[in-house]
């Protein structure tokens, strides 16, 4: 059955050939983050022939054209995902829960509402929200970007849970119901529960959103303390000399998160994402 | 323990679609009623509204002495078992089946003495830890009836409990619940849509179809005295059988006979004098009812009368080891009336009524019956226990209104 045959061995080529193609990148990131800007220059491509942290260090205490730590970037980019989605799936839950459980025709139409908020782009928006976002005096702050994020990604959070609690039986909430438990009760007890792994893919989705969006950032808080790790890779894109060690340094830096998240949470990731595909 | 009374009773869906109309039922203390019938005809919309899980249209619900139109489900003091059993996926069987008794703020040690009294008497001690996932399918119907049982309530309903278990698992949980409910003592709504899962555990059976119930009886009653051809083809298995036939009296000394087709029968006095209506129907068209357990190997009962037999050609012969079914054509029209075509089609439409002058009947013979395909068989018919059905509304004729009928 499992014998090693040419078709075998041809495919395990290929699978080399695109492996290393999709590696390459990193393969250069990583290594050029790792060199001197001398080193850097004269062989780019190379293994580093004196292994340095330098830019690292560099990166993280001093920021570039901005002037912004790379470590006040880092945590502004959590605070900022972890706030979001957290506004997110408490007000996305029980909103989806709700438009899922009525069957009345309003609760479609506003159904309809989140969807179409989700194809419409929304940089259609963008030069009203600016205004508005001036006129309440947020501009440049944490605020604004969380309330700008919240409002972005909710229909798509909404739509997620929506969808998700349809396909839920309402069995176990008429089991409750039965059993002597409130509404209110019902759905804290049985349902929040049950909720998990869809909760799981709406924090994925939406907080990589967050994580690696660079234009709302870029838009709404440029130029102020509380830019995001993407602006802040950014601002070492200088005007004559460009830092590219110093850059995939702050790269490698802004991913670390990112893989640690993946690699605790794989399954929610993966679900996540197939299910963002089949909706 | 109480009873539950619907009074004229109806659902409506927002679609429109009328679910149930005008039911008419009273559930004793501690009986155990069965609704059944085929598939849509409202047996599960009857007993959400019992269980406050869908709101009731018209007419009154009683638990009790109390009207419960307006209580809400978690004040009526009901347990349900639901089809799909809708066990907590998150919560340990324990859990599962204290989940009642926590709501109602019984005491821990209470709560403790109740869920292991429920779990020894349905075997599940062991599992008690387990998640509902890591169960098998009959003990997760058992932890179902568990959180039913711990909880003590007033009634409990149970939507086909048993349609997701195995045969032979079904056959035993049958006895088990009847078991269970007598020993209780608890008023029980079953719905089920397998008759013989109804006769054999109801204390009574209500049958329903479209809605509307048809007669509600105990199991030995609906048997013997169907109101009418619904109940009739729908109770007993295999199904009667219902060929259209003439009725006449016989020249004055007050005996009757039927013909089928070509052939005669000869009505005993006993059941012209259990069904006196009989009497107007003489020289009539009518639907005759025979069941395929009256039907015998007429060469195995030598003394049957020669006025008492059916020639028939067998077509397929079913051994089943305590009997032979055999399914033989007879000359004789099969019932067409519009009735016998809506109970074929609520009984999935395999059967087809034959064109033309032949009906196939199913007779349940000894097991040394010789009787073979290709072969004419002799059928002693046991008259008295024949049934007959007005072609046009489909009533049985009996004296006047059957006790239990609905119109
Ligand atoms: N929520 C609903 N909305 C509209 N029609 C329904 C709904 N639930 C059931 N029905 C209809 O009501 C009828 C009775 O359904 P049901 O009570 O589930 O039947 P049964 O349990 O006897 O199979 C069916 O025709 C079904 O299609
Ligand atoms: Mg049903």
């Amino acid at each position: 059955m499992n014998r090693y045959t040419k078709l075998t061995a041809m495919r395990e080529l290929s699978f080399w050939v695109v492996g290393a193609i999709v590696l390459a990148p990193l393969y250069v990131l990583i290594v050029l983050s790792l060199k001197t800007k001398q080193d850097a220059t004269a062989s780019p491509f190379g293994l580093p022939t004196n292994p340095t942290f330098e830019n690292y260090t560099r990166a993280w205490s001093s920021g570039g054209a901005t002037g912004v730590p790379f470590s006040t970037a880092l945590f502004n980019s959590v605070f900022t995902t972890v706030v979001v989605v957290a506004v997110l799936i408490a007000l996305a839950a029980p909103a989806g829960y709700a438009i899922a459980r009525r069957t009345s025709r309003l609760s479609n139409w506003i159904f309809a509402l989140f969807v179409v908020g989700i194809i419409l782009p929304m940089q259609l928006g963008l030069v009203p929200l600016f205004v508005f976002v001036g006129r309440l005096g947020l501009s440049g702050t944490r605020l604004s970007l969380v309330l700008v994020y919240v409002g972005v990604l909710m229909p798509l959070a909404v739509f997620l849970y929506a969808t998700f609690f349809r396909a839920l039986p309402r069995d176990y909430e008429e089991a409750a119901e039965v059993d002597g438990a409130s509404h209110v009760r019902a759905f804290v007890q049985i349902v929040l529960p049950l909720m998990r792994p869809i909760t799981g893919t709406v924090a994925i989705l939406c907080g990589l959103a967050v994580w690696k969006d660079f234009f709302i950032p870029l838009v709404f808080v440029n130029g102020t303390d509380n830019v995001t790790l993407p602006v802040a890779i950014y601002s070492f894109v200088g005007q004559n000399v460009t830092d590219w060690n110093l850059i995939f340094a702050s790269i490698v830096i802004a991913m670390a998160p990112v893989l640690i998240v993946y690699v605790l949470m794989q399954r929610y990731v993966l679900r996540g994402f197939v299910t963002g595909v089949r909706g | 323990m109480a009873e539950v009374r619907f009074d004229r009773v109806s659902k409506v869906y927002p679609d429109g679609t009328r679910a149930v109309s005008s039911m008419e039922l009273e559930i004793g203390d501690e009986e155990f009623m069965v609704l059944v019938g085929p598939s849509g005809c409202g047996k599960t919309t009857a007993l959400r509204m019992v269980a406050g899980l869908e709101e009731i249209s018209e007419g009154e619900l009683r638990i009790g002495e109390r009207v419960v139109n307006d209580v809400p489900s978690r004040d009526r003091d009901i347990a349900m078992v639901f089809q799909s059993y809708a066990l907590y996926p998150h919560l340990s069987v324990y859990e599962n089946i204290a989940f009642g008794l926590r709501l109602k703020k019984v005491p821990k040690d209470e709560i403790d003495r109740r869920v292991r009294d429920a779990a020894s008497v349905l075997d599940l001690t062991e599992w008690l830890k387990r998640k509902p996932r890591n169960l098998s399918g009959g003990q997760r119907q058992r932890v179902a009836m568990g959180r039913a049982i711990v909880r003590h309530p007033q009634a409990f309903l149970m939507d086909e409990p048993l349609s997701n278990l195995d045969a032979k698992l079904r056959v035993q949980m049958r006895a088990e619940i009847a078991r269970l409910q007598s020993d209780l003592g608890v008023t029980t709504i079953y719905v089920t849509h397998d008759q013989i899962e109804a006769m054999t555990m109801g204390d009574r059976v209500a049958v329903m179809r479209k809605g509307r119930l048809q007669q509600v009886a105990t199991p030995q009653e609906l048997y013997d005295r169907p109101v009418n051809l619904f109940v009739g083809g729908f109770i007993g298995s295999p199904a009667m059988n219902l060929v259209q036939a003439r009725l006449e009296a016989s020249d004055g000394d007050g005996s009757y006979a039927v013909t089928v087709g070509d052939q005669r029968l000869s009505l005993p006095q006993e059941l012209i004098a259990a069904r006196p209506a009989l009497r107007d129907w003489s020289g009539r068209e009518l639907v005759l009812g025979i069941r395929p357990e009256s039907l015998q190997d007429a060469a195995l009962a030598a003394d049957a009368p020669a006025d008492r037999r059916l020639r028939a050609h067998v077509t397929l012969r079913e051994a089943l080891g305590s009997e032979v079914d055999v399914h033989a054509t007879i000359a004789a029209r099969s019932a067409e009336t519009e009735h016998v075509r809506e109970l074929i089609e609520d009984r999935g439409g395999l059967e087809t009524l034959e064109e033309g002058g032949e009906t196939t009947i199913v007779g349940r013979l000894a097991p040394r019956t010789t009787a073979a395909e290709g072969e004419t068989v002799e059928l002693a018919v046991d008259t008295a226990a024949l049934h007959f059905f007005d072609p046009d509304s489909g009533l049985g004729i009996y004296a006047a209104q059957t006790e239990g009928a609905v119109s």
